[in-house]
């Protein structure tokens, strides 16, 4: 199944050949079950550094099961004014 | 100003509003009671933006000065306010801009003993401060005195932002996971121009009475692209 990742700032540094336009594209075993945290295990993300996350236009929580062409995307604290 | 504009007249000054906002609303915009926390780069934007637009009544809070650091982004920081006070330098300027509003500079920390009162008057609260901790606390206290809430947060090439009214909690749901984040960096100017450009206009339709969107804006300018998210 094929997973639509987006990073957001701080976290690009963990995947250096991240195209911010495109995203990152994950084909998965149909058969394999996942979660959000499992994605950033995966991905290298630290935990820590996750602070939330969005899961098809909503927030979600990191356990949340993953589904075929899911949107995921992956914020840390973003904080700046 | 409010008088002609119940006449249908539109002073120079926001002509170039004609259209785009009623009389109604350029009226309240003039007497809106609007408090802005932070004076760096968000705020610096919006307030000078509220400014332009018409709003006559900003309560101005932050307890730092500008430091050199801050000439990349921040709106009003200049070489010679270099050591000067964020909210002096930008109260002084927003007059020189409109010098028929009031323009209320608070040289503060915004704190939970003093936070309440501070915006207890005020019809709007908008959050830009510099850190997600910050940020929550003063959701908090806007939901608490049951204000409208616009928040705003920028990183690198990125920003958010959502407007609710009331305030309702969801920028502390979002960050559920997090009781001690800063969330501060890097930053573009042009992104701090953006994000307070999208903070207006979320700002502008609430002000309206357009249907109000609660959702998150996200927009990414590495990319470039903007995306909504439904809120927590």
């Amino acid at each position: 199944m094929a997973l639509h990742i987006k990073l957001s700032t701080t976290l690009r540094s963990y995947l250096p050949d991240y195209d911010s336009e495109k995203g990152l594209e994950l084909e998965l075993d149909p058969a394999t079950r996942v979660t959000a945290a499992d994605i950033a295990a995966r991905l290298g993300l630290p935990p820590d550094e996750i602070k939330f996350i969005m899961l098809n236009g909503r927030c979600m929580d990191m356990e949340t099961p993953l589904g075929p062409d899911d949107r995921l995307a992956f914020f840390p604290a973003v904080g700046g004014g | 100003m409010a008088r002609v504009l119940t006449h249908g007249i539109w002073p120079e000054r926001f002509r170039r509003n004609y259209g785009l906002l009623a009389p109604l609303t350029q009226i309240r915009l003039l007497e809106l009671p609007i408090f802005v926390a932070g004076c760096g780069g968000l705020g610096g934007e919006m307030a000078a933006k509220l400014v332009r637009l018409g709003a006559g009544r900003l309560r101005l809070c932050d307890q730092d000065r500008f430091e050199e650091s801050n000439l990349n982004r921040q709106r009003f920081c200049v070489e010679a306010a270099l050591g000067q006070e964020k909210a002096l330098v930008t109260a002084s300027a927003l007059k020189a801009m409109a010098s028929w509003g009031d323009y209320e500079p608070r040289v503060i920390r915004l704190d939970p003993e003093n936070i309440d009162g501070l915006i207890a008057d005020c019809e709007i609260v908008i959050d830009c401060l510099d850190s997600v901790e910050g940020k929550k606390m003063l959701e908090q206290a806007a939901v608490r005195v049951g204000k409208v809430f616009l928040h705003g947060a920028v990183l690198h090439e990125e920003c958010l932002a959502f407007l609710s009214q009331p305030a309702d909690g969801a920028l502390s749901r979002m960050y559920a996971r997090e009781s001690r984040a800063c969330g501060a960096g890097s930053v573009l100017g042009h992104v701090v121009s953006g994000a307070a450009a999208l903070m207006c206009a979320l700002f502008v339709n609430w002000l309206s009475g357009r249907a109000a969107s609660s959702r998150l804006l996200h927009c990414d300018f590495s990319a470039p692209g903007l995306a909504l998210y439904e809120l927590p």
